[in-house]
């Protein structure tokens, strides 16, 4: 009979539910689809556990299985663009509290707002712990890449925040939200 | 944490504060409890592997 060893990386599995979870969601922006995309990745990573190299990064070694099978199912299923204009985002522009303290659920907004892509990256590199190296290996690209794709998404989510990028932070907020209040202004009047 | 954030420019204060909240949307999901659907799954595999496995110990051929 044979003696399951110990350190069987399939036992280490569910040690990485939660850490999938917050990936796949950050990447889905939804709960079930999120679940789901969790679900194809564990069933993946058991049928191809010899595949894993025992001794190297096994959350890194699941969080490139999730990305990769979302990747292919968003190929597959083109899904049309929720916001193709752009309508949304507008309504977007926020400025920090008095305190100069950006509002959580505004920053949420922005960052559904982003491209899969942008939010993987700030994920990978700015939340969950994996280096620009390790992050750049997950996501198939050279680490310059992944270093540019980083500060462009974090350019991004700044304009998505009526934030400017790369002058006074404050003053690009004061613009921005004098041009919201001249529209709804206009609405009023 | 944050070294620069005591005299940072607003730029590198909003950058900050992006990554502190960055880390809150990975978080909040982090520290959930996983769906019981999640677990069950790991716990059919295994029993399909052990299944499969006692079915090659058993295999007569």
């Amino acid at each position: 009979m044979m003696c399951a060893r110990s350190s069987e990386p399939r036992d280490e599995l569910v040690k990485h539910l939660a850490p999938l979870r917050a990936f796949a969601f950050s990447l889905t922006r939804n709960m079930a689809a999120a679940d789901d995309l969790v679900q194809d990745t564990i069933v993946k990573a058991w049928t191809n556990i010899d595949k894993f190299t025992e001794g190297t990064n096994l959350k890194a070694w699941l969080f490139t299985i999730l990305r990769n099978t979302f990747y292919s199912s968003v190929r597959k299923h083109r899904r049309e663009v929720a916001d193709p204009d752009g309508i949304h985002a507008q309504s977007l522009f926020v400025k920090p509290d008095h305190d100069g303290r950006l509002a959580y659920r505004d920053f949420q907004r922005a960052f559904d707002q982003l491209s899969p892509e942008h939010r993987e990256v700030l994920i990978l590199i700015g939340a969950s712990g994996f280096s620009y190296e390790e992050s750049a290996t997950m996501m198939g690209v050279a680490v310059g890449t992944a270093k540019s794709r980083t500060s462009r998404a974090r350019k991004r989510l700044s304009e998505l925040m009526g934030l400017a990028d790369g002058e006074d932070a404050f003053s690009g907020v004061d613009q921005a939200s004098v041009a919201v209040m001249g529209r709804s202004g206009m609405q009023a009047a | 944490m944050y070294p620069v954030m005591a005299d940072s420019t607003p730029k590198s204060r909003i950058m900050g504060q992006i990554d502190e909240n960055l880390k809150q949307i990975y978080n909040e999901t982090l520290n959930e409890q996983v769906p019981d659907k999640l677990l069950q799954l790991l716990e059919q595999l295994r029993r399909k592997s052990g299944q499969a496995a006692a079915d090659d110990d058993r295999d007569p051929s």
